[in-house]
């Protein structure tokens, strides 16, 4: 089974969760396929400042969701651009588990369609500023549904990272 | 008034592979129209049934989100660079 992320990947996201708790932290990897050159893109999780403008139609703080910085997410398309696609979409849950949340599925969703059907979605849950666990999903065309699978690292060995 | 539409991934089954797209258009509503006509698989996925941009979406001008500016009735000039990104965002 391919890896899905280097152990050198895994700490870093890991490391940046607690790095932004008590405030849920959020990010990418992109890959360039062929070249396999991989980027880890730590995002900038701007829910706070949404919330302030608009608390009715964003009516969480960051300390329970996260929206990735309008500079980022162009970042993002910029690389697109280049060729490198979004292997990896990262966020964590603050004092709550590594479960992709029915928050996350909305929004994983567009007009019924995963948007990154490609993707897998890896959960850090960090409670009382550590990491509890990290688990990855991913969307299933024959469940029509995100599923849980196996957060294959660096050198293949499954590990579902529990501490 | 030719503008270059950057067309993000997901949505790039709809134009054919094409990532951008010059789109003549005097705003950012007209631009959506005239591009949810070229490529009809577009219809459903940047705005919904009654014509609002999905809650989902991001339209920037250079680099500006729209809800800063204008909103749909932001105007657009020639050399304009529009970009859709579909927002990423969640929680527990």
């Amino acid at each position: 089974m391919t890896a899905l992320l280097t152990a050198a990947e895994l700490e870093a996201i890991q490391r940046h969760a607690r790095a932004d708790y008590p405030a849920e932290c959020c990010g990418v990897l992109l890959v360039r396929p062929g070249l396999e050159e991989r980027r880890l893109l730590a995002c900038r999780n701007i829910q706070d400042e949404l919330h302030a403008r608009d608390p009715q139609r964003f009516p969480r703080t960051a300390r329970t969701a996260y929206y990735i910085a309008h500079a980022d997410l162009l970042e993002i398309g910029r690389r697109e651009g280049e060729g490198f696609e979004v292997r990896v979409i990262y966020h964590s849950h603050v004092d709550a588990g590594a479960y992709f949340s029915q928050t996350d599925r909305q929004n994983a969703m567009i007009d019924g369609a995963p948007t990154y059907p490609q993707a897998t979605y890896v959960v850090v849950s960090v409670a009382s500023g550590r990491v509890a666990e990290t688990r990855a999903h991913h969307y299933s065309p024959e469940m029509r549904a995100f599923v849980e699978v196996p957060l294959v690292v660096g050198d293949g060995t499954a590990r579902a990272e529990k501490r | 008034m030719a503008v270059s539409v950057y067309i993000p991934t997901p949505f790039r089954g709809a134009t054919g592979n094409t990532p951008r797209v010059d789109v003549d258009a005097a705003d950012v509503k007209e631009l959506l129209d005239a591009l949810e006509d070229r490529f009809e698989g577009l219809r459903g996925l940047v705005r919904d049934a009654t014509g609002q941009v999905h809650h989902h979406v991001n339209l920037y001008v250079n680099g500006e989100e729209i809800g800063g500016l204008q909103g749909p009735a932001t105007r657009l000039k020639d050399g304009d660079e529009v970009s859709i990104i579909p927002a990423l965002a969640g929680g527990a």
